[in-house]
């Protein structure tokens, strides 16, 4: 119970990583699929890993770049971008040469944090409301 | 000149045009700090909610970027083709 | 030039002392990064989204649920053309059908690359895709009363917008598996 309030009172960006961890163990349920399930399994969490680092990089940005003229945040904005750019290439390339992570479950691991923002925004925000209207 | 050197350079041509993928997304966010930027100077106390929205749109938005970077690097080190 | 053929000669020459299935598949891969540049589009359009929301954001701060909900719902429609390019270089690169295709190597090669020449039309719905979801988080934030049909007209343009998107893949998809040239 006290956790459930503990992640009720956090922020959205804390509650979309933490939800991005709980997407890549949703997503590990396709290792089913795959030849090898564990470097499946490997895949999924080297790259939801390294999304929801990602996440956080750009929540160090955005948040730096608000401190900033806009001129030069769109300016500091772009060079993290590229950065951050340059970095998933290398994790991608890790991926690909190393035999123990798949490829297939490392992509899917990469978009697991997207997956969490829409469900976090859309779905949830749904369920609220039908529950408000639910008590009235 | 073999057949393979001529899938190799194809493949070195394709990797790099799919590289473009990645300018997309950096134009956009930066076009969203600048937006980000504004707004906060405009309404400082609002600082957490805009800065919350614009990252969730650029968390979405950098994805395509990734995409075109697979495909590339799928055609450099894992080529299917050779 | 060199010597006394234009540059066209020169090329089918250069090509013709290949293997044919070895100049099919470097003309796949050239349409595999040809096809990838359609991911500017939904990139630019997303971020001018991201730009919209958090300027509407600003203007009205008690809205941003709002606003952001509106704003990564059409962003992920926006996605849409990213994910058509992504799935025509994917089968290029893994379920290459113009590999086992019996007929001419130029069509073949030529339609392989133009698979990926078509996806390039992705760029248009992104961007513009992008636009109108950054239009209806601006939208949203100065009548956050209207947000229902707000959202509604929003995707009804987006899908329309689509139409050239899909158009660019039921082409290429012809080109790969209908192909009215072999």
């Amino acid at each position: 119970m006290k956790t459930i309030k503990i992640y009720k009172n956090l922020s959205l960006e804390t509650k979309i990583m933490i939800d991005g961890g709980v997407v890549c163990l949703g997503l590990m349920l396709f290792a089913f699929f795959a030849s090898d399930p564990l470097f499946f399994v490997l895949g999924v969490l080297f790259g939801g890993a390294y999304s929801i680092l990602n996440f956080r990089f750009m929540q160090l940005t955005f948040d730096k770049a608000m401190k900033i003229p806009s001129a030069r945040a769109q300016k500091y904005v772009q060079t993290r971008y590229f950065l951050r750019y340059l970095l998933t290439g290398v994790v991608i390339y890790v991926a690909i040469i190393n035999p123990w992570l798949n490829i297939v479950g490392v992509i899917l691991g990469l978009v697991a944090v997207k997956i969490s923002v829409l469900i976090n925004t859309t779905v949830s925000k749904a369920s609220k409301k039908n529950a408000l209207i639910n008590k009235a | 000149m073999e057949g393979i050197d001529l899938i190799k350079a194809f493949s070195a041509v394709g990797a790099g045009i799919a590289m473009i993928a990645g300018v997309g997304p950096g134009i956009g966010q930066g076009f969203a700090a600048g937006k980000g930027a504004e707004a906060v100077g405009r309404q400082p106390e609002a600082q957490s909610d805009i800065v919350r929205t614009m990252l969730l749109g650029a968390a979405v938005a950098e994805t395509t970027g990734i995409y075109g970077l697979i495909v590339a690097l799928i055609l450099l080190f894992a080529n299917p083709f050779i | 030039m060199i010597g006394d053929m234009n540059i066209v000669e020169f090329l089918i020459q250069f090509l013709s002392q290949f293997e044919p299935i070895d100049v099919i598949k470097s003309f796949s891969a050239l349409g595999i990064g040809i096809a990838m540049v359609a991911g500017v589009g939904p990139g630019i359009g997303q971020g001018f989204a991201a730009g919209k929301g958090a300027e509407a954001v600003g203007k009205n701060p008690t809205k941003s649920n709002d606003i952001t909900m509106i704003m990564l719902l059409g962003s992920a429609v926006a996605e849409t053309s990213g994910i058509f390019s992504l799935v025509i270089a994917l089968i290029l690169l893994f379920a290459n059908p113009f590999i086992n295709a019996t007929g001419s190597m130029w069509v073949l090669a030529a339609s392989a690359m133009a698979c990926g020449i078509s996806m390039i039309a992705g760029i248009g719905p992104g961007t513009g895709q992008g636009y109108a979801a950054g239009k209806g988080a601006e939208a949203v934030g100065n009548r956050p009363e209207m947000k229902s049909s707000i959202l509604r007209v929003m995707l009804l343009g987006q899908a329309v917008a689509q139409t050239t998107g899909i158009y660019a893949l039921i082409v290429a998809l012809i080109l790969m598996y209908a192909n009215p040239f072999l």
